[in-house]
């Protein structure tokens, strides 16, 4: 018999004394054998059992004052659990709900918000909006202990941001893998979790890879940007929507020359065409600077740069643009770089734009090739795919509509289905006594 | 409606109020955690059922073997317990001989696995390595690039004058 189903036995609502003698006994033997912890959990169990309270839930992400695909992707979840459990969010530095709820047009107000500062990044002189946890010593005391800490006051732990160095205390804890960063370290404790899920198939091969570790789920990323208008004028625009990456990972500056080149090369097949770059930046982005340098260099009236647009802007851009360019992971050998999902992928399929990504990271879960998209190996493979759609529309209106069918399967309704399943689960078993 | 100490849930609650406050002194891992809790397996850990059912698929051929063994099992019991016997000797005989090979084959694939293990570690740190020759390498097209069409860009203006 369970150590948890022994004390629920005790529960007798007629004589309370004896019964929390009795439990109090219990939970002394097991303090001694597994520790203060699991005698904490084991009443924390016994609460939400007995229909005390609402299961509490803790969803920590230290960036989530930062707009992000992965700072959504917690939100979400937090949004589908805060009906059925007291959902917390936790960050690194002040965030209010509401700017969560304009972000990502996502209802969180049963939610609450937390504020958990790391002593040893607060130490350091320079002010920073996010921390970086490979700076972290790997000497003396681990810095996220107070993190630790914090979760064992919940019944489930969600680490949304990867932080493989947080040691879960909670009875349920889940480890939302978005790419597994670092490699294992002395602070390592991401095989602590309960259970370990990952973005995309890509990601979890790497978690495998890199850490050894199997993956329990798979959980594609919500996106939710479906143009419903079946009347679309589509215009001659290659679209290209990513963040401005200081390590250059998103290669903008490299589709600038492979777009002057096309231009060069083949001035008939690309009379009218034009390029737009959208993404958001960090002030004084040095990677930045050097994309406008690049694109002054082309003709006037082909390149538009967008830089940090509304929603709204946005939506305009996937609406009117014909075809979607993805070159993260071209010519790289680090599995980092390729795109770990692909999130603005689904949202230019979602809009009848068409794909050309390159093969590559979790970009292969998405597209079947030439059904929603088309894909290159190489420059000049990309030149070509690009050149064919230019060429054909009928090709290009096959694709838009296989490309629109397939981005369906990637919406907020389909994650959160998978999330409610994966979660009542996990519930359903914490809530009865075996 | 304030509830009276003996009911069961306040008196729970201080129970939890006491343990909470024992835990908060705790500073070391180890007084908090004993025994860690063990993982599910993971999606892509084996499961044995599946497996099973995978290798009698792809070995279809021996449950056809098997049952061609009990037909002749029963076959020998008919003629007489000598040819039993010597059935059962002859498959022991076989089983041994089997077994042998089988020995021989785990020792080859532990070696086997020995070494790729091997080349796996030998692969990722090259890897590594390439990972760094190729982002210098595409910064220096990365430059070369840029060059370039600043150069087309200047013939062009000076044939356009």
């Amino acid at each position: 018999m369970s150590d948890f189903r022994k004390i629920f036995d005790h529960v007798d609502r007629n004589d309370p004394g004896e019964s929390i003698r009795k439990i109090s006994h219990d939970l002394e033997r097991i303090k001694e054998d597994k520790g203060i912890q699991a005698s904490y959990n084991d009443l924390l169990r016994l609460e939400v059992a007995l229909g005390i309270r609402k299961p509490s839930v803790a969803v920590y992400d230290n960036a989530l004052h930062f707009i992000g695909g992965a700072q959504k992707y917690g939100c979400t979840i937090a949004q589908s659990l805060q009906e059925i459990c007291d959902v917390t969010l936790i960050s690194h530095k002040k965030v209010t709900l509401s700017q969560l709820q304009d972000w990502y047009g996502l209802d969180l107000n049963k939610c609450r918000t937390k504020v958990i500062k790391i002593p040893f990044f607060e130490a350091q002189k320079k002010e920073k909006s996010t921390f970086d946890a490979g700076e972290v010593e790997l000497k003396g005391e681990n810095p996220f202990h107070v993190v630790s800490m914090e979760s064992g006051e919940y019944d489930i732990f969600i680490n949304n941001c990867m932080l493989e160095m947080v040691y879960p205390l909670s009875n349920i804890s889940e480890f939302i893998c978005h790419f597994p960063e670092r490699e294992r370290s002395r602070f390592f404790h991401a095989d602590k979790y309960s259970h370990i899920i990952c973005n995309s198939r890509y990601t979890g091969e790497w978690v495998s890879r890199k850490w050894d570790l199997k993956p329990h789920e798979i959980l594609y990323p919500p996106v939710d940007m479906i143009d419903p208008s079946e009347d679309v004028n589509k215009e001659k625009i290659i679209l290209s929507v990513s963040r401005f990456e200081l390590s250059g990972k998103k290669q903008q500056l490299e589709m600038i020359r492979i777009f002057e080149r096309m231009l060069h090369r083949y001035p008939e097949k690309t009379e009218g065409w034009k390029i737009i770059i959208a993404g958001g930046s960090v002030d004084g982005n040095p990677y930045l600077e050097r994309v406008r340098k690049a694109s002054q260099l082309l003709p006037e009236g082909k390149i538009d740069l967008r830089v940090d647009i509304s929603l709204d802007e946005l939506k305009e851009l996937y609406r009117k643009a014909s075809i979607f360019w993805h070159l993260a992971g071209l010519e790289q050998r680090d599995p980092e770089r390729a795109e770990h999902f692909g999130m603005t992928t689904v949202e230019a399929m979602q809009n009848r734009c068409v794909p050309v990504v390159f093969r590559g990271g979790g970009q292969k879960e998405i597209i079947e090739d030439r059904v929603s998209g088309l894909f290159f190996d190489t420059r000049e493979g990309m030149i070509n795919r690009t050149l064919e759609l230019m060429d054909s529309l009928s090709l290009r209106e096959k694709i838009e509509k296989g490309a629109y069918k397939r981005g369906k399967e990637f919406t907020k309704k389909s994650f959160l289905r998978k999330a409610q399943k994966h979660f009542e689960e996990i519930l359903m078993g914490y809530c009865s006594v075996r | 409606m304030k509830k009276t100490p003996e009911k069961f849930e306040q008196a729970l609650k201080e129970l939890k109020k006491e343990i909470h406050e024992e835990r908060k002194n705790s500073r070391k891992m180890e007084d908090l955690i004993k025994t860690e809790l063990e993982r599910e397996p993971g999606i892509w850990e084996y499961d044995f059922d599946e497996l099973e059912s995978e290798i009698w698929k792809k070995h279809a051929g021996i449950e056809k073997k098997i049952k061609e063994l009990s037909e002749k099992i029963s076959e020998c019991s008919g003629k007489g317990p000598r040819n039993i016997f010597r059935f059962f000797k002859n498959l022991r005989g076989n089983i041994i001989r089997q077994n042998v090979i089988n020995q021989e084959i785990i020792s080859f694939y532990l070696a086997m696995m020995l070494s790729l293990q091997k080349i796996k570690d030998r692969l990722n740190s090259l890897e590594y390595k390439a990972s760094q020759i190729n982002r210098e390498k595409d910064e220096l097209i990365s430059d070369i690039e840029e060059y370039k069409v600043r150069l087309r860009k200047k013939k062009d203006e000076k044939s356009g004058e």
